[in-house]
């Protein structure tokens, strides 16, 4: 049974007022001296069971006329009939409903996108109101249908709804609501409601006008923050790792809520799931959480960190790439005679990247399964073999790194001949042998070019260097180098080759100036070439790699108007904001009872006032004994 | 606090209305009827011999003449009617229902009015009350000055006990040479044989039975509504039950009950009086003795 008013059964409490009152009256009964008790005979005593079994009766009889009467009163009635309290013009006032199906309405909550959800209580509206209403739906994300189409029919709505779809991009509901109430006014169309079904994300509701007079329903759907945690960036350090090292991976969470949130944090590496790490945030937080990572050697990976509850298809993950290297692998071709130079070469290599710590392996000489090598030190460009000069040309062809130093060992010839072979003659031209008889004090001959960054960092260095020959070599433009001045002469020194990546140190090593070489030029050299160059390499690399997905989340994604807000927005006596529109619907049917209860409500209140009045009287009047018993006896 | 059943203006008018006992002896029924006796009222009892010293005035000389002997009448002596007022002091005689004055009290008032009118013409009364036993209150002969003296005694009697109608038979009624009125005050409220059965021992031709049945509103409307637990007052006895709803069997019953009463008393030629105690003892008293002087 349907009622209007289910509150009036509260009255039906005073169903239990007639038992009351007859157990009561049961219990105190009035004690009469009778002398003629005789006269109760068999007939009397069998007509007291009679009555007494009639007046148990008589009591639920009563009972039951009290709760007839709550029930009238509660207007029972059914479904239809809860409608008929609407206006004879209700059936030209339209209901007009509004439905957010912008991308953010994708998001995943209880196993069903919002969007979905939406629909759910839209079709719940539709059914729950009376069969003659007439709707206008519309959707915020997709262009206004003009003319406006008024659905009259429940059943041609609900089709019309399901075929109304998520469309990913964001609102622009400010111009599009603005350009439907004004086609509703042009066609004269009266607004009966006007329900809103959406998550309220923070763009753009400040400037969307409802007509002031008319219900406004919001209906919000989701949390009040829905995804208030997001991924902001990774940092991975450097493009390249190494393989016995791994790599580091930084992932930053950022908590843009006003609650603390604890969240789970996976890391993936080529969709490998590689961990998960907890992160709690405290309000407006950013934290990092690390992971540390390896992969596959060689070659380019990409990874992703994602939030672990993505209920965004495509949100709350970043990716990253990281470059692996395999151990480092330099072929140093040294010379018998300079033990100490390779040493010390070594030595420097090893301080300097000591940090990243690679897997470093000097090869002496060329082995043949090693294909290419990360670096070639040469220290006796006069004594190369030929398959060491085959390995030198396709080092230098793949424009790897290729440090020389010269010595005073050697002719001017051989040193010619291999520069030719190697293809180096042009850049590398040897003039000559020239002997040096005293020290001398190494400066960058000012002239240069400093602006490359290996100068800048020798431009201030000042050394003594003491050697007995130097090769005396030409140099071309484009190429940096640095020269020894001496009494206006200049030799070379240093020569980098650039598009080569070649380096070249020419002169001896000896006791005064090892310790500068060894310390400050060769650790220096060293680092640049390999890190520089090496890394112009990969980021050659990088370029044709196509680029990675960086999905994140701003702001406004993230934070949806709270209620409070959105009734501050509109500023209206009547609005609503609820995510239940069964309870609207309830509500509406209540004060649709309150309004019949208002029409008729007196004589009907007076009708249930006389039968409990009328009752009332009958039960004092039966139950009370007609003459008091203190008056009976003298 | 003494009450006082002498009623002066109720005597006064009284005192008016002569009331023969004859009337009451002899009843309506069978008429008045004067003795042929004068001087002493006396009635022939049987004959017997002549002693030496018997009146000559008693010799029969009819029977005498046809015996060869002399006989004489011997003749009882008629004295007036002795007037025995019994009123019954159970405990259901101290209901009073809407009444001024419970039954006991009204029994009072009549008994002293009757027991004035009896002793102004010069008849013997006997007062005497019973419940579980019988006592007498009060004999005297001819005193109307010892009705103070019967005042005083009745103002002493309390309802009490259950109402024993047996004890009736232990009186000296039961004497055939004596002629009584028995004018017994209650409300007959018991088992109707058992109350027959003893009325029937006690009445006789030489004895006058008037019975004067207290009854108040509560017997006679049946006035209670409502849930009611009845007690009698003798017994104990409890019934409860919805009083409003049995009323008219109630009074189906009472009625039928009076209806027999009434029937049996008029069959054994013993008067019976239905007195409302809502109504006046003196109204319901002038009634009754106006009912006498309107059958002669």
């Amino acid at each position: 049974m349907n009622v209007l008013l289910p509150l009036l059964f509260i009255a039906s409490i005073l169903v239990a007022i007639p038992f009351l009152i007859h157990f009561f009256h049961r219990f105190k009964k009035v004690q009469v001296p009778f002398s003629a008790i005789f006269l109760f005979q068999n007939k009397i005593k069998q007509a007291n069971q009679s009555i007494k079994i009639l007046n148990t009766i008589l009591v639920i009889l009563r009972a039951l006329l009290i709760l007839l009467a709550v029930i009238l009163l509660a207007k029972p009635l059914t479904s239809e009939e809860y409608w008929q309290w609407e206006d004879e013009k209700a059936h030209e006032k339209v209901t007009l409903i509004l439905i957010d199906n912008s991308k953010s309405m994708g998001y995943f909550h209880h196993n069903q996108s919002l969007f979905q959800e939406a629909i759910q209580q839209v079709k719940t509206l539709i059914r729950g109101f009376p069969f003659q209403n007439p709707m206008i739906l519309e959707k915020l994300a997709s262009k206004a249908s003009l003319p406006i189409k008024v659905h009259q029919d429940k059943d041609k709505m609900l089709k019309t709804l399901s075929l109304i779809s998520l469309i990913n991009k964001n609102l622009d509901y400010p111009d599009k609501v603005r350009a439907l109430f004004t086609e509703i006014k042009k066609q004269k169309i009266e607004i009966k409601h006007i329900f809103v079904f959406s998550d309220f994300q923070k763009t753009d509701w400040e400037n969307v006008v409802f007509p002031k007079k008319v219900p406004l329903i919001l209906v919000r759907l989701g949390e009040k923050n829905p995804v208030n945690l997001a991924i902001t960036k990774i940092i991975t350090g450097s493009d390249i790792h190494y393989s016995n090292v791994g790599a580091k991976i930084k992932v930053f969470v950022k908590n843009f809520s006003s609650e603390k949130v604890t969240k789970y944090v996976s890391l993936y590496l080529e969709d490998q799931f590689k961990g998960k790490k907890e992160i709690r945030l405290n309000p407006e937080e950013e934290k990092k959480i690390d992971f540390k990572v390896k992969a596959l050697l060689g070659k380019w990976t990409f990874g992703e960190a994602v939030l672990n509850f993505d209920r965004f298809p495509d949100d709350n993950r970043l990716g990253f790439s990281l470059y692996f290297k395999e151990k480092v692998k330099i072929l140093f071709l040294s010379h018998p005679d300079f033990l100490l130079t390779k040493f010390s070469i070594k030595q420097s290599i090893l301080n300097q990247i000591k940090k990243q710590n690679p897997h470093i392996r000097f090869y002496e000489k060329h082995e043949e399964e090693v294909d290419s090598y990360d670096l070639i030190i040469v220290n006796r460009m006069t004594l190369l073999k030929r398959n060491e000069i085959q390995i030198l040309k396709e080092h230098i062809k793949k424009a790897k790194p290729l440090f020389i130093i010269l010595n005073q060992h050697g002719n001017v010839y051989t040193l010619r001949k291999n520069f030719k072979k190697l293809g180096l003659n042009k850049e590398l031209e040897v003039k000559q042998k020239e002997k040096l008889k005293k020290n001398h004090s190494l400066k960058i001959n000012p002239n240069l070019d400093t602006s490359y960054s290996f100068y800048q960092s020798f431009s201030h260095m000042e050394s003594f260097i003491k050697m007995n020959e130097i090769f005396k070599l030409s140099y071309t433009k484009g190429q940096y180098h640095s020269l020894l001045q001496l009494k206006n002469k200049d030799f070379l020194i240093h020569s980098f080759v650039p598009k080569k990546n070649i380096f070249l140190i020419t002169g001896g090593v000896n006791r005064l100036n090892s310790d500068i070489i060894f310390d400050q030029w060769f650790p220096l050299i060293i680092n640049w070439i390999y890190h520089e160059g090496l890394r112009k390499k990969l980021r050659e690399d990088i370029d044709r790699i196509p680029s990675i997905k960086k999905v994140s989340l701003t702001e406004s994604d993230l934070r949806a108007f709270s209620s409070m807000t959105l009734k501050k927005l509109y500023k209206r006596k009547r609005l609503l904001v609820n995510n239940d529109i069964q309870s609207w619907l309830k509500q509406a049917k209540t004060s649709a009872s309150k309004t019949v209860m208002q029409k008729n409500s007196l004589p009907e209140k007076i009708f249930f006032i006389a039968i409990v009045v009328l009752l009332f009287c009958e039960m004092i009047i039966s139950y009370t004994p007609g003459i008091k018993p203190k008056q009976l006896w003298g | 606090m003494n009450v006082n059943y002498l009623n002066e203006e109720l005597f006064f008018k009284l005192s008016q209305i002569p009331l023969k006992p004859l009337s009451f002896a002899e009843g309506i029924y069978k008429g008045y009827h004067n003795s042929k006796h004068a001087g002493e009222e006396v009635e022939f009892k049987e004959f017997r011999q002549y002693i030496r010293g018997d009146d000559l005035k008693k010799i029969d000389w009819k029977r005498s003449a046809k015996q060869n002997q002399f006989f004489v009448r011997n003749f009882e002596e008629e004295l007036n009617y002795k007037i025995h007022l019994i009123l019954d002091q159970s405990a259901s005689m101290n209901q009073k229902g809407n009444s001024k004055n419970s039954k006991l009290e009204y029994g009072k008032y009549l008994l002293t009015a009757l027991a004035y009118l009896f002793l102004k013409q010069g008849d013997q009364v006997q007062v005497s009350a019973f419940s579980r036993q019988l006592s007498t209150i009060f004999s005297f002969n001819n005193n109307i000055k010892q009705l103070l003296l019967l005042n005083e005694k009745l103002n002493q009697l309390q309802a009490n006990h259950n109402s024993n109608f047996s004890l009736l038979l232990n009186n000296a009624q039961t004497s055939r040479s004596e002629k009584w009125i028995i004018i017994i005050f209650s409300d007959f409220i018991c088992d109707l044989n058992i109350l027959t059965s003893i009325l029937s021992k006690i009445n006789s031709p030489r004895n006058r039975i008037i019975l004067f049945q207290l009854v108040g509103n509560e017997e006679l409307d049946f006035p209670f509504k409502g849930e009611v637990e009845f007690l009698d007052p003798e017994s104990g006895e409890t019934f409860s039950c919805s009083a409003g709803q049995i009323k008219d069997k109630f009074l189906d019953q009472w009625k039928d009950y009076t209806n027999k009463l009434r029937h049996w008393t008029e069959d054994q030629d013993i008067e019976l009086r239905e007195l409302n105690t809502q109504v006046h003892y003196s109204e319901n008293l002038l009634d009754f003795i106006k009912s006498y002087h309107l059958k002669q």
